[in-house]
């Protein structure tokens, strides 16, 4: 068992490679939502025709295809998010963590990513979302892990948001 | 095996191309936002480095005919009246071993008594009241540089049967000073130009990396490390100093050749302009310096800002 806090700065890098990210205020690029998930591919070096393949699939799965070619500011937050969602799954990984990712979106819109992740989750991707979001929780009924100041109080298979 | 491993090296070669080539694509796009910090940079460097190479012409002008014209004073050395022909070459020999020492002409007291007499043809009667030949055998020494004037006049002194030496003490001084003035005045100008560079040349990347802090930790997030992020920064430094310095040169030799021109038209002495100048050296010299000062810059605001903010 290693702690992050002794990698170095290539071995944090590779693992955040290997780690999807999603976040409340969305992160993006002030660039086209095509060239926000070309980004990370083109860091590792990855060929022209990969990064067109990778990011249709990608752009296909959360639904923007007909917008890879529009500036963050053109879309909806939901779809901000989505295109978050987009960057964090264009390389496979194992693991997507998503913070507060309905933190900024309309119920409607909220709902949309939800079920969006669940969709990722069927696809052998593990999910973990921290979330305050008590309907979401309460719908989908996955395992939950309740955090009190730092330790975990209660891990419950199916569980909702309040302890019954 | 040895096939795998070069096929292995032969991707990370390609790879690594690919990185290059989207760090220099990265670079290019980050000049094209901040597009007006960005031409504010190209004019600043420009600016300041054709003053520089401005500054470097005259300076190099007036520093090779100064030495031009001091150069070509000689040392007059007059030996004793009673010496032998042998002793005035054993002399001459001597003079000769001194360093600093280019040439030497002998002027025989014969010779001189020829041209003395040659000189008063018309004034035959004042010929004939001098008694015999009273001049003495001088040698010109002529020197390899102006500046070795003091240390040549020490060993001549040393040596025996010379009367007087003469040279034009009080020019060699005042050319010396002026040579000195122009060494010492010029280094500072142009420290304080390259220094005036680097400061906006850091700056500009400063700017740029406080303008982009939000977007330096989203590219951190998405798996970009620190160097990959510094790169970018160095390299779009690295073009603001290549072109600020190209269009520099461009600009530095249409003003020198349309001012020559004009100059010769006018001062027919005008020729040193282009007598003492290598204009490929001083081109070279001034992209060298931009490129030089804009990389120093970039580190000194990668290490420092960047730095901090990839800290946090």
């Amino acid at each position: 068992m290693t702690s992050i806090n002794e990698l170095n700065e290539r071995q944090v890098s590779n693992l955040r490679k290997n780690i999807g990210f999603i976040f409340q205020d969305f992160k993006i690029l002030n660039r086209t939502i095509y060239d926000n998930l070309a980004y990370v591919l083109k860091i590792q070096g990855e060929t022209k025709k990969s990064i067109k393949d990778k990011i249709a699939r990608a752009a296909d799965l959360v639904g923007l295809e007909s917008k890879l070619h529009c500036y963050p500011h053109q879309l909806s937050g939901g779809e901000q998010q989505k295109a978050c969602i987009a960057r964090a799954i264009i390389n496979r990984p194992p693991i997507l963590l998503a913070d507060e990712p309905t933190g900024n979106l309309d119920p409607d819109a909220s709902l949309e990513i939800i079920q969006l992740m669940s969709k990722i989750n069927l696809d052998n991707t593990t999910v973990v979302v921290a979330t305050h979001d008590k309907a979401i929780v309460d719908l989908m009924r996955k395992r939950v892990i309740a955090l009190h100041g730092g330790n975990i109080i209660r891990d419950q298979q199916m569980g909702s948001y309040h302890e019954f | 095996m040895v096939e795998i491993s070069f096929a292995i090296n032969r991707w990370e070669v390609i790879m690594n191309f690919r990185i290059l080539s989207f760090l220099l694509e990265e670079a290019i796009s980050s000049i094209k936002q901040n597009s007006v910090m960005a031409f504010l940079s190209f004019i600043t460097v420009t600016l300041s480095l054709s003053v520089l190479a401005m500054f470097l012409i005259v300076f190099m002008n007036l520093n090779s005919m100064i030495k031009t014209v001091g150069d070509d004073l000689n040392i007059s050395v007059y030996l004793n009246r009673n010496i032998s022909e042998e002793r005035l070459y054993q002399v001459s020999d001597q003079l000769k071993m001194i360093k600093g020492v280019k040439s030497l002409s002998i002027v025989t007291r014969e010779i001189a008594w020829e041209d003395l007499k040659q000189k008063l043809q018309y004034q035959k009667e004042i010929v004939e009241l001098i008694p015999g030949n009273p001049l003495p055998d001088l040698i010109e020494v002529k020197l390899k540089s102006f500046k070795d004037t003091e240390d040549v006049l020490k060993e001549i002194k040393l040596i025996k049967d010379i009367e007087e030496v003469r040279y034009g003490k009080t020019i060699v001084n005042k050319f010396r000073s002026i040579v000195k003035l122009f060494d010492y005045v010029g280094g500072i100008i142009v420290l304080l130009l390259l220094f005036a560079t680097f400061i906006i040349i850091s700056s500009t990347i400063n700017i740029t990396i406080i303008a982009k802090e939000k977007e330096i930790k989203i590219m951190k997030l998405v798996g970009a490390t620190n160097s990959f992020v510094k790169s970018v920064f160095v390299l779009e430094a690295l073009i603001l100093g290549s072109v600020g310095s190209l269009l520099a040169v461009i600009l530095i030799n249409a003003i020198y050749f349309v001012v020559n021109s004009k100059m010769q038209q006018v001062f027919h002495f005008a020729y040193v302009f282009t007598k003492h100048m290598n204009f490929v050296s001083l081109n070279m010299f001034i992209i060298t310096i931009g490129l030089a000062i804009s990389i120093s810059a970039s580190f000194f605001s990668v290490q420092g800002l960047l730095k901090s903010i990839l800290r946090k």
